[in-house]
């Protein structure tokens, strides 16, 4: 079992990244692209509708450095995984001397693998993500910004949209979880 | 195309730190906001200090712009719970969500998917959105030190010491050597023996 990095080397990691993107071009951010997508895929089909639409007039169908950051992410989560299961590999092959890390490690430093992690996903589990996604990305864009555009670069800003943000976004979702647990659904 | 290049391998290292930290795994997103394990919390508020303990002294010399975000109350706030409602049941934000369909999580398609659909449903309905939640209370660009009248390069530093404070008290805290939750802990002990 390869131990995942902890919050302190992952957060200042995501620091460093964070204070690159300031410095090289702008502040880290990835929820416009959920609808610069759209706008993309939809502009073939029917241009005049994506022309005339008063938010795609603000988020054209263009690739821009935020599109390509976010197949980036993507590429990024891939070899990640990769480089993961071959050192679970490896470590496998060394034999069980590990076994029993898990409970070894302290709490705060591992969390949860969550609901039937990593493959075996069900259509109950599908359905919810799909809802969760589409709040989620509709809340990003009323709100014009999500956890990386908001609350790791807007916090960074000492945006006051950025903290209001944040707030509501746990006074909403600890209830919801906590009432989601309770209920069995996640 | 220089800047297209630089966003693709500035997002590689994005994702790759996403996955490898275990933020990408709704598991760890579910633990933090049923406030289990804050592992995702901590991580977030270590990221936002170490990045202003780079960028704000480099403001001071000129090198980087820190720019802002328009502040409009209504939106911002309703944005914010249907985001927390979403976050709840999906356990992914727009970023970890990628990086999880690059790691091939079967639910990171759907999520994906769905993030599309509501970005589509915003389009649609933005222009009766937009003069009920965005043009009222519409503050443009507002920043705490602005608004405070404080010094930002001042006020970004301290507001990073104060975070990496309150990371190591929710640690500790966790860790169970918080001398907070000790205190809290003996106290429960002795209201227990008393009743």
């Amino acid at each position: 079992m390869t131990r995942e990095w902890s919050w302190l080397k992952g957060g200042v990691a995501l620091g460093l990244l964070s204070a690159f993107a300031f410095l090289t071009y702008k502040p880290l951010g990835v929820s416009t692209s959920y609808p610069r997508t759209v706008a993309l895929l939809l502009n073939p089909l029917v241009p005049a509708w994506v022309a005339d639409n008063p938010y795609f007039q603000r988020v054209p169908p263009v690739v821009d450095w935020q599109l390509m950051l976010v197949i980036g992410i993507v590429i990024g989560g891939f070899i990640a995984s990769r480089v993961t299961a071959r050192m679970e590999a490896a470590e496998r092959a060394k034999g069980d001397q590990a076994s029993g890390a898990a409970e070894a490690s302290p709490r705060g430093e591992s969390c949860a693998a969550g609901p039937a992690d990593p493959v075996d996903v069900s259509p109950q589990r599908r359905w919810r993500a799909f809802l969760g996604g589409f709040l989620v990305l509709f809340g990003a864009r009323l709100a014009d910004g999500c956890t990386s555009g908001h609350v790791i670069t807007g916090m960074t800003q000492l945006a006051t949209a950025s903290f209001l943000f944040a707030a509501a976004v746990f006074a909403v979702g600890i209830p919801a979880a906590k009432w989601f647990r309770s209920k069995g659904w996640v | 195309m220089g800047i297209l290049a630089l966003g693709l391998v500035t997002g590689v290292a994005f994702g790759y730190i996403l996955y490898r930290s275990g933020v990408s795994r709704c598991g760890c997103i579910f633990d933090a906001l049923n406030l289990l394990n804050l592992k995702a919390v901590k991580l977030m508020l270590t990221a936002v200090a170490v990045g202003s303990l780079i960028v704000y002294p480099l403001s001071a010399l000129g090198l980087v712009s820190i720019g802002g975000k328009t502040l409009y109350v209504l939106g911002v706030l309703a944005g914010g719970a249907v985001f927390g409602l979403g976050f709840a049941i999906a356990g992914y934000c727009p970023g970890t969500a990628l990086a999880a369909l690059g790691a091939g999580r079967k639910d990171a398609w759907p999520m994906v998917l769905g993030g599309l659909a509501g970005a589509l449903a915003y389009a649609r309905v933005y222009p009766v959105l937009e003069p009920v939640l965005i043009r009222p209370l519409n503050f443009g660009r507002h920043s705490l030190p602005d608004a405070l009248g404080v010094n930002p390069v001042a006020m970004g530093i301290a507001f990073a010491l104060l975070l990496l404070g309150v990371v190591t008290v929710i640690d500790r805290w966790e860790r169970g050597v918080c001398f907070i939750r000790k205190a809290w802990v003996a106290r429960r002990k002795a209201h227990d023996a008393g009743a």
